[in-house]
């Protein structure tokens, strides 16, 4: 989310005293740019409540992360925390605790961040070599997920059906809305695999993008796509302003 | 009392539903008193069934594998019963176009409708015949692939522009796709038990137009009328109907038939015949068993009995 958008949030918040639960997994995970400032910090921590976890700079397993929000509501959260599993292991709060107090966790954070920024990067080439001239897909600054767009077409929770059955997955965009936009767009992962699968399974996903559009031109008597040339593949990125998740805009559908 | 395997999940799209359905089965054998063995379907099936050495296989797979045939074949083999019906009707149901060509041979009323493969459209230039085809059915057209089972991939084509992008996404989940006319009117279900139908229930969608993948399985988004309000000759005829097509497609046990009925017309239309009914919360076949007076456990109970009777039936191999 840009800055704009987070300032304007945070003001309609104040506006009209609505409660705003921030879930930030991600912002440690930043590959360029400066980071965007949380909501919570925005805010001042008065409407904003604040969810971090160490799962993504730590170790998934953990199932541990921390709350900042007003204590009124903070005695609330406890209450349910309780309800539901009583404590989380003391164990393994003592591990992170001292983990975090004695260990250099920045260091691995910043190994970490090496790794997906590699990945990222792989996705990114892999994305630019095999999906067709008409999709378009963003650069992230951080976090561990790219949004693709594809011609408007395709709806990629049909996609999902099809590239199932060549064992390769993603989160189809509808689901990242309520009122049924993004059914074109697709969520793609790309911290869990390595460079080689992430090429592979953006290579699957791009012959079976490649054979609808090809389906679509022959139904609607378009041409198919071609190729993206070799030469766009090298393409510079731009800089990202401000470290916000920047769209990249590629070629768009014709409209046909 | 015996060993049941329920056989439930597996890689198909229905996989979530599947495991619901046998969720309660498995309930319910227990408080029949069986012995239940969970299997999710996967590669070791054939091993896990020769391990466990069931006395019967409950099958509660839904979709691709569990509903076309697969998975009975590999029963067959192992000469396990199981319930619902055999490969022949299961491939015959879940293949629509085949189960439509059935139906209009018979003279069982279906809507009109076109069938392709994807060669007709890559190679033999079959976009050129679809203003023909628009012309014949006109619009909306129902776009399906042809084997799927609840309404995975079905799309509506409102018109003619619609119709490439209805046809990119059934492709997505089969090499054959079918054009049909569709009919707008009210959505039954008639559940027929040893050949003979159960109570007509009604689906009412409550928000979309159309009755989507999840307004189906999402409690709330259909609500669903048993018996549905209808005169009386339009339940005898759409029960004579869902009769008429079980036994025509060679069903076994239990089977659920979906109707239309025309608002224009009062004409009923058969759309598809569902081999694996689900049997979660929301489905239909539990709630007409139940408005017949069958309760859930009774209606489990029976689908086991008739397995055991087909296969007392047979000669041994």
């Amino acid at each position: 989310m840009s800055l704009e958008r987070r300032m304007r949030l945070v003001e309609i918040a104040h506006e009209r005293e609505l409660l705003v639960l921030e879930d930030n997994p991600y912002s440690l995970l930043r590959y360029e740019g400066e980071p965007v400032p949380s909501l919570h910090s925005l805010d001042g921590g008065v409407f904003v409540m604040y969810l971090g976890t160490f799962s993504k700079i730590l170790s998934p397993g953990i199932r541990l992360g921390w709350v900042v929000a007003p204590p009124p509501v903070l005695d609330k959260i406890n209450q349910g925390k309780a309800g539901a599993d009583l404590c989380s292991s003391t164990l393994s709060q003592l591990m992170v605790q001292a983990y975090f107090s004695e260990v250099r966790w920045r260091d691995y954070v910043e190994s970490l961040t090496g790794i997906y920024r590699e990945r990222r990067d792989t996705m990114l080439e892999a994305l630019a070599e095999h999906f067709p001239p008409q999709a378009e897909w963003t650069r992230p600054g951080g976090g561990l997920f790219i949004w693709a767009t594809l011609p408007d077409f395709i709806d990629t929770t049909d996609l999902l059906a099809r590239c199932l059955r060549d064992n390769v997955a993603f989160v189809p965009g509808e689901q990242a809305y309520l009122d049924g936009r993004g059914r074109n767009s697709m969520r793609l992962n790309f911290s869990i695999s390595d460079s080689d699968t992430i090429r592979e399974g953006v290579g699957r996903m791009g012959s079976v993008v490649e054979e609808l559009v090809s389906l679509y031109g022959t139904l609607t008597g378009t041409e198919s796509a071609v190729r993206r040339p070799p030469s766009a593949e090298s393409e510079p990125a731009e800089e990202p302003e401000g470290g916000q998740v920047l769209r990249m805009p590629r070629r768009r559908a014709s409209g046909n | 009392m015996g060993r049941v395997a329920v056989l439930k999940g597996g890689s198909s799209l229905e996989r979530q539903v599947s495991l619901r359905s046998a969720g309660r089965v498995e309930d319910a054998l227990r408080r029949l008193g069986h012995d239940v063995v969970p299997v999710d379907v996967g590669s070791d099936l054939v091993e896990r069934l020769r391990a466990e050495a069931p006395d019967a296989a409950f099958v509660a797979l839904h979709g691709v594998g569990g509903e076309d045939g697969t998975v009975q074949e590999l029963l067959e083999i192992l000469g396990i019963p199981y319930t619902g019906s055999g490969v022949l009707a299961c491939m015959r149901s879940m293949d629509k176009v085949l189960a439509k060509h059935l139906l209009l041979d018979a003279g069982i009323p279906t809507p009109e409708f076109f069938a392709f493969n994807e060669t007709a459209f890559k190679d033999l230039g079959a976009a050129a015949a679809l203003p023909a085809i628009e012309d014949r059915l006109d619009f909306p057209i129902v776009v399906k692939p042809a084997a799927q089972g609840s309404a995975l991939g079905i799309k509506f084509a409102r018109t003619a522009a619609d119709v490439p992008s209805a046809l990119v996404a059934a492709f997505s989940y089969d090499t054959r796709v079918l054009l049909e006319r569709y009919v707008r009117g009210r959505d039954l279900g008639v559940s027929v038990l040893e050949g003979a139908a159960l109570p007509v229930v009604e689906a009412v969608p409550q928000e979309e137009d159309f009755y989507d993948f999840e307004s189906r399985y999402e409690i709330g988004r259909t609500t669903f009328v048993c018996p549905a309000e209808l005169p009386e000759p339009i339940t005898a005829r759409a029960q004579a109907l869902a009769v008429a097509t079980y036994e025509l497609l060679g069903c076994h046990g239990v089977a659920r038939v979906d109707i239309m009925l025309e608002e224009a017309t009062s004409e009923l239309f058969v759309l598809e015949t569902n081999v694996i009914p689900g049997m979660t919360d929301t489905s239909l076949l539990p709630q007409a068993a139940e408005a017949a007076g069958i309760a859930f456990e009774a209606l489990v109970e029976r689908m086991l009995e008739l397995a055991f009777e087909r296969d007392a039936g047979r000669a041994p191999v």
